[in-house]
């Protein structure tokens, strides 16, 4: 299972948009927040929601950038066991 | 040798072969992924190693340092594990196991003098504060981790993700739950052991290496098993095609 796609799919019905646009979404915004996309682990993904995702639903427009940021951070900390169990 | 007594170093074996394999499973996934959380893990499948590796042995103060940084080291990883940045009672937890840590200690220090002195049994002393420790630091972390197992796995059943992944949260539940059994047998075997003459406490010697090895080997299946193929459908699941900022801006302008 792939992080980046799990969290894809829950932002994809969240703000809906497709799903292959709402992981390249977090996987721009980890580029942004620390120069690479390629296993993010829970506190580089927990400190992109904080930033530079927001920045980006903001500067494509989104509307409820706080609300929205808000809720992946939510969701990736109630979820956070899945990094150690989908990958050891 | 007793029949009761081969039953009991098989387990053993059983047991203490479990556990070696789970810390170098899990020692190897730790130089792979870097998750540091896994470090409490290892430390508390170390720990248990050395525990079941002097199982047959009569009591040692030793033994009791070595639980008490095992849970220690498990409670750690329970809480990077399950509850980061989250509230939760991972500082009751340590601070309950640091505070009996410390008591115990000094009252085995204070008691010491006597004990040179002749007016102790400070071998039983010990093996009863160990009991007492040991007894509570297992109720609190492995119902803690079995509780944790099992409410990830709530938020993910309905979930579409491998089966495997969610099958590991159910072991690791299941798993610790059954090992806070212990907790509740060994102060009935110090109660009876203390209290009647005739108690064979062979008995509660399997009892109790039956327990640890069914935790053992559902650590196992959780971790090693499990972990194979958990990996092998990372493997095989097909990489995404990564698309470009300008196609994700256009998907995304079209979406919203």
């Amino acid at each position: 299972m792939d992080i980046i796609t799990y969290f894809g799919d829950i932002l994809s019905e969240k703000i809906n948009i497709p799903p292959i646009a709402a992981r390249g979404l977090i996987r721009f915004s980890l580029k942004d927040e620390v120069g690479s996309a390629d296993t993010p682990d829970y506190e580089t993904l927990l400190k992109t929601f904080k930033n530079s995702f927001k920045n980006r639903l903001e500067r494509i427009g989104v509307e409820n950038q706080d609300k929205i940021a808000n809720f992946m951070v939510a969701e990736l900390s109630k979820k956070q066991s899945l990094f150690t169990m989908s990958s050891v | 040798m007793d029949p009761s007594t081969i039953v009991n170093i098989v387990l053993s074996m059983i047991l203490l072969s479990a556990l070696i394999i789970i810390t170098i499973r899990l020692f190897m996934r730790l130089r792979a992924t870097k998750l540091k959380n896994l470090e409490g893990l290892i430390i508390f499948f170390i720990g248990q190693s050395i525990l079941g590796f002097f199982m047959m042995a009569s009591f040692q103060l030793g033994f009791y340092i070595v639980e008490v940084i095992s849970f220690i080291a498990l409670a750690f990883f329970i809480n990077d594990t399950f509850y980061k940045n989250r509230k939760n009672s991972f500082r009751i937890v340590l601070l309950l196991l640091i505070c009996l840590s410390i008591g115990i200690i000094t009252f085995l220090v204070l008691h010491l003098f006597a004990s040179i002195q002749g007016q102790l049994d400070f071998e039983n002393l010990y093996y009863l504060l160990y009991i007492y420790f040991f007894t509570l630091a297992i109720f609190l972390v492995s119902l803690w981790y079995s509780s944790a197992s099992y409410s990830a796995y709530n938020l993910i059943r309905d979930e579409k993700i491998d089966n495997n992944i969610k099958l590991r949260y159910k072991v690791l539940g299941f798993s610790s739950l059954i090992f806070a059994l212990q907790g509740f047998i060994t102060p009935i075997h110090v109660f009876l052991i203390t209290f009647i003459s005739n108690y064979n406490h062979q008995l509660y010697t399997i009892v109790n290496v039956v327990i640890l090895v069914i935790f053992a080997l559902g650590n196992l299946y959780a971790w090693v098993i499990l972990g194979r193929k958990i990996e092998d459908s990372r493997k095989a699941a097909p990489s995404e095609d990564e698309i470009s900022e300008e196609e994700m801006m256009k998907m995304i302008k079209e979406g919203t």
